[in-house]
């Protein structure tokens, strides 16, 4: 009798923990607020510059998950679209659009459409673009790499380009 | 009898209710077929997937008239089932942002209601069609009993410049302006094909003008617009253009140069929190004037982590840092000189190594960027090109540093480096098997030019600087092996953009060089970028750059210093030993490109890169010349 009462205690405590755990992994991973920070890299190619966008509020039945991949989705595209054309900043080839976006663990796989291949430029332009990306998406709690695709396929670089695109890029790479 | 009274009437109604029923079917499935239609120029567009709505139509993301006017404005759209937000990207750029199950829009930092919320049926998103058109810049309107699509032109916006005003329009499509004869004083553009619902006379206070009148003419379907910028005494209009994207600007100098637009009177909350502010001049945060010299603070960004507390402050400029340790735990770093372009912040980080964070200006020139700590943290503070990086460390020390200084922009990258340096290389990744061996790999080649501009091209630049800087390495008695001296592909034509890449890091890794450098051309897509760079991606390669670049700087090649920077470049990510990438100059910017024309200067940069190299490493021990390849 008395083993069979500690075992149902243990089993509640058990319980208890898993529900804990829960709850608090599940507000960790919900601390994405109502407002996200996109970077825009000015023309010295060095200097990101943050503006805030602002989400709608967790829907009911969004999950956390569901949260950071929709917020990340509406930052990396507006960090493709840029800043307001008005303001000089480095920015993806016009036509650039995101095509699909997941989160993997900490990394976001962002699918870019082949548009972004023709930026033809130089270090400065490949540079500042993918750099603004990876700010914006990295401010996300929960994201810290960006993982790059064109047209759904993994790319090492850019066609005769200079970036490498084989790792995913992180903030510490600038 | 009442009950066969009222079996007769249940029955009529119900063979009433069968009757009407396929009527209330096709009515509310989405392809109605009083689907709405418009003449969109000379095309004929029924939105078949539609249905009445609330006032609007619900049309299908994927209805193919939808999608034929999307194309022709050239926007773009983000969604797949499952997702919430529906995100539609012009060619301005603007992002219009609907989401499933909210009636709220934004468009930029403008939010409004649609008249239903975007729902998905049957694996498609249905949006409101007039709320989505009109936000496309798209009018509705009637025509002879025909709906046709107008485009508008949305905004005239007034913008104060140094020396006048800017005016800036935006459209639907992009504006094709025609400046009209007009009386001095006026400047008039008339603008085919597009309608305007912008106010008739707008009164303007600026520096350059007083009046905008736009006046609509022609007809529904082919609309003519005329503006009329009435300009204050002595200001004068440079002829308008067409900007990168829809816009169309209109220079405007003299008048009453620096006078600011009041402010409105009482803004609607904007939905979004802040735009980006066009350069550091427009900030409201901006604390008065300082030394033109002053670096900008643009943005402080706190990135609680496991185990660590980040925050990087962003600094457009050079400037200097000292920070301090106090006694109770208080951290502070000053940068000046430097102006605060954000506005300051007092906030409580949710991290376990910091209790809160404080932005300001100290005073005129000098930006504090304050923590209060939870103990002895340990704290890294590292400059960059880009600003200063704060790491807080969960890890606690008996004894900690109290203070340091250090440099940030251009000033960092000019610090001296200790004297020992010289003779002494930090160690490389790998050892190199041939200590003598220098690695030039001219950047581009063969099948790939390359950046072009004016006749000039950078597979030909690169290859020249690299020969010239070979010679130099050879009289100074290096050995030197280039990863092609001719115009040719490294690892062949029609090979990936990765494999060339790695054909050149292959010969350095292979060859056990114990340098790297990569000679390029750089280019952008407009001519306002121009410098030298050099750009270094592991720790090792930082010394070497520096050095390099240090020379480069030094010889007075007439370009402008845009420092060492850090980049994830394949070339030097990948090879193992000190490496850098040079971009010597900006093919695209005509003062550059001038310099790129000539012999003297191309010799000139190579000397400059040898003498980074001997700087770096001191001369080869032995004398004997080689050359492969």
């Amino acid at each position: 009798m008395k083993s069979s009462r500690l075992f149902f205690l243990l089993a509640l405590f058990v319980l208890a923990a898993a529900v804990s755990w829960f709850v608090f992994s599940q507000s960790h991973r919900s601390a994405i607020g109502e407002r996200i920070t996109v970077y825009y890299t000015k023309l010295d190619g060095t200097t990101e510059v943050p503006w805030t966008i602002s989400l709608r509020p967790q829907a009911g039945g969004e999950s956390a998950a569901e949260r950071l991949h929709n917020a990340a989705l509406y930052a990396a595209v507006q960090a493709i679209a840029g800043p307001s054309s008005t303001i000089d900043a480095i920015r993806f080839p016009p036509g650039t659009q995101v095509r699909s976006l997941n989160v993997n663990g900490s990394t976001a796989d962002v699918d870019l459409s082949g548009e972004v291949r023709s930026q033809g430029g130089g270090s400065l332009g490949e540079s500042g673009e993918f750099k603004a990306l990876v700010w914006t998406l990295t401010a996300l709690p929960g994201i810290d790499a960006v993982a790059i695709r064109i047209e759904g396929e993994r790319v090492d670089t850019l066609p005769g380009g200079h970036l490498a695109l084989d790792t995913p890029l992180r903030r510490s790479d600038w | 009898m009442h009950w066969i009274h009222r079996c007769a009437v249940r029955t009529g109604s119900a063979i009433v209710l069968g009757a009407l029923a396929p009527f209330w079917a096709l009515a509310a499935t989405p392809a109605a077929k009083n689907a709405p239609s418009f003449w969109f120029g000379h095309q004929h567009l029924s939105f078949a997937r539609a249905s009445a709505q609330k006032g609007d139509w619900a049309v299908a993301l994927h209805d193919t008239a939808l999608q034929s006017v999307l194309s022709k404005l050239g926007v773009s759209v983000a969604w797949q089932n499952g997702e919430r937000y529906v995100l539609l990207t012009t060619a301005e750029p603007r992002i219009i942002s609907f989401a499933v199950g909210d009636q709220r829009y934004d468009m930029e930092d403008v939010s409004a209601q649609a008249p239903f919320a975007p729902f998905v049926r049957n694996g498609d998103v249905y949006l409101p069609l007039y709320t989505l058109l009109r936000a496309l810049y798209l009018e509705p309107k009637s025509d002879r009993g025909q709906m046709v699509l107008q485009p508008q032109i949305a905004s005239a916006d007034v913008q104060s410049t140094r020396d006048g005003s800017l005016l800036v329009m935006h459209a639907a499509f992009p504006l094709h302006a025609r400046r009209l004869p007009s009386p001095n004083g006026r400047v008039i553009y008339d603008f085919a094909g597009v309608g305007s619902t912008l106010e008739r006379v707008r009164k303007v206070r600026d520096a350059s003008l007083s009046e905008i009148d736009v006046q609509m003419g022609g007809t529904t379907r082919d609309p003519d617009t005329k503006v009329t910028i009435v300009l204050v005494p002595h200001a004068r209009a440079d002829d308008g253009k067409s900007g990168d994207h829809l816009d169309f600007l209109l220079v405007l100098h003299g008048g009453t140069p620096g006078f600011n637009y009041p402010a409105p009177p009482s803004p609607p909350p904007p939905a979004i929190e802040s735009s980006p502010s066009p350069e550091p001049s427009g900030g409201e945060a901006t604390p008065e004037p300082t030394a033109p010299s002053s670096a900008v603070v643009t943005g402080v960004e706190a990135q609680p982590a496991a185990g660590e507390f980040d925050a990087q402050i962003s600094v457009s400029g050079n400037a200097g840092y000292e920070w301090h340790r106090l006694l109770d735990n208080r951290w502070y770093v000053d940068i000046h000189p430097a102006i605060l372009q954000i506005a300051p912040r007092d906030e409580t980080p949710s991290a376990a190594q910091v209790t809160s964070l404080r932005v300001r200006q100290l005073s005129a020139t000098t930006v504090r960027v304050a923590l209060t700590l939870t103990g002895q943290n340990e704290v890294d503070v590292t400059p960059s090109q880009s600003g200063l990086a704060i790491s807080v460390k969960d890890s606690q020390a008996d004894v900690v540093a109290r203070s340091g200084t250090g440099s940030i922009g251009a000033l960092a990258s000019a610090a001296p480096v200790p004297s020992n340096w010289k003779f002494t290389p930090p160690p490389a990744s790998s050892a190199p098997t041939d200590p003598r061996l220098i690695v030039i790999d001219p950047g581009h080649g063969g099948s790939d030019t390359g950046a072009q501009n004016s006749g000039l091209v950078e597979k030909t630049l690169t290859l020249d600087i690299s020969s010239r800087l070979r010679s130099i390495l050879l009289s100074r008695g290096w050995e030197v092996r280039m990863t092609r001296s001719s115009d040719t592909d490294v690892y062949g034509p029609g090979a990936s953009d990765r494999d060339e890449l790695q054909a050149r890091v292959d010969v350095a890794n292979n060859g056990g060089a114990r340098l790297f450098v990569s000679v390029h051309v750089n280019s952008f897509v407009n001519g306002r970028p121009n410098g030298t760079t050099t750009y270094y991606y592991k720790a090792v390669d930082l010394p070497f750059a520096s050095a390099i670049h240090r020379r480069l700087v030094s010889a007075a090649l007439g370009t402008k210093d845009d420092g060492v920077i850090k980049e994830t470049l394949y070339v030097v990510h990948h090879t193992t030993m000190p490496a850098v990438l040079v971009e010597t100059a900006f093919l695209s910017n005509p003062d550059d490109r001038a310099l790129l024309r000539s012999p003297d200067w191309l010799e000139k940069v190579a000397r400059a890169i040898a003498d980074g190299i001997g700087d770096y490493a001191g001369a080869p021990r032995a004398s004997s010349q080689s050359e492969q390849r």
